[in-house]
């Protein structure tokens, strides 16, 4: 920014002060920014999206179609289906329904900004788990046997 | 001099097998302290952070907040899902810390995460969600330059300020944010931040403050 001339350094120094006078970032969001930082986990594996309907899905998109959002670790992927409530029904809580392939029998945890909930994957990996308030979401996922668990990426739903 | 940079490399080596001096456990952030770095570099704060520091991980998230905020601020996006990107973005930057120690990339990294989480939210359409408390403030729906708090600034050139960055287009405004936001971006951050290309960033940021003066001007 240095070929800006003085007056215009001044200015954009004068809007830094007003912005975080009129829109500082809101002490209660670092204040969860901060406490975020207990869900990290040391020995899960990361299991990085790799795709989302919504962002993949061109322009053509039905307007009630279903956001898929994919995961995947080594060879092993976890897809999930989020189904929102539809516009104002006064409703905000989503569905998840998820399948985990290429692992063996697992326990999936959803993690989001309330807390979490924990239900079983039955034996072809699939899983459901509701309510799950919007805002950011990760899925813990820990296997029968010794393998280490696997966390994903969060992503807002 | 030398001899310092031997104790500290000692103390960083120490560090993790219960530092005690005097019968006292001493904190890394302590550590730091002492030897007079009372403002730890990025790096310091990233290592310590994917090694379970707190301290390190809150000094990160104040250091950087303004930024992410400014980010998601310039994008058309209702409050609540402002602070859903937000935390998002704070959340997977928790399960990212081992692999990003470069200190460099930090900024960067912030401002593209939350912009890809941004149109992600933008995509989904999820203004079903009523405005609660989520940020238990002043709720600008609607508008992503300043809201009526602006009267409030007692200083009338500041005052005039709000009001012309107010009257600015939605680009201009979320150029301008990056442009002022602590810690600064480079243009090729501010442009993957924005989505523009990284040529056209100077060229918008002088029309931009043109605007922003003309308007000014206008008020007199």
């Amino acid at each position: 920014m240095a070929e800006l001339e003085p007056a215009d350094q001044e200015l954009l120094m004068l809007l830094r002060g007003v912005l975080e006078e009129t829109d500082p970032v809101p002490g209660p969001l670092i204040e969860a920014a901060k406490a975020g930082f207990t869900w990290r986990t040391v020995d899960a594996e990361l299991a990085e999206l790799i795709a989302d309907s919504v962002l993949d899905g061109a322009a053509v998109r039905a307007t009630n179609a279903p956001r898929l959002v994919t995961f995947t670790a080594g060879a092993i992927s976890l897809v999930i289906e989020i189904v929102a409530p539809p516009a104002r029904a006064g409703e905000v809580a989503r569905r998840l329904i998820g399948q985990i392939v290429g692992a063996p029998p697992a326990e999936v945890e959803v993690r989001h900004a309330d807390g979490s909930l924990t239900v079983q994957a039955d034996d072809y990996g699939r899983f459901r788990a509701a309510p799950v308030p919007p805002g950011p979401i990760s899925l813990a996922v820990r296997f029968a046997g010794r393998r280490r668990p696997l966390v994903t990426s969060w992503v807002t739903v | 001099m030398r001899r310092r940079r031997c104790a500290a490399v000692a103390a960083k080596r120490a560090r993790g097998r219960a530092p005690a001096t005097d019968g006292f456990a001493v904190p890394a952030w302590f550590d730091r302290y002492r030897r007079g770095v009372a403002d730890p570099s990025t790096s310091d704060l990233l290592r310590d952070a994917a090694g379970g520091d707190q301290r390190a991980w809150d000094q990160l998230v104040e250091r950087y907040a303004r930024l992410v905020w400014a980010v998601t601020r310039g994008h058309r996006l209702a409050y609540a899902d402002s602070a859903d990107v937000f935390q998002t973005t704070w959340l997977r930057l928790v399960e990212h810390l081992g692999q990003l120690r470069d200190p460099e990339h930090l900024a960067g990294w912030l401002s593209t995460t939350a912009r890809h989480e941004c149109l992600r939210v933008l995509r989904i359409g999820r203004r079903e969600r009523p405005d609660e408390d989520v940020a238990g403030g002043a709720d600008p729906v609607g508008s992503t330059g300043p809201g009526p708090e602006a009267a409030l600034l007692v200083d009338e050139e500041r005052a005039g300020v709000a009001a012309a960055f107010a009257r600015l287009s939605e680009r201009c405004q979320a150029l301008l944010r990056l442009v002022v936001a602590e810690p600064g971006l480079s243009y090729t951050e501010i442009s993957l931040a924005l989505g523009i290309p990284v040529g056209s960033i100077g060229p918008t940021r002088g029309r931009c403050l043109r605007h922003l003066k003309d308007f000014l001007e206008e008020r007199g």
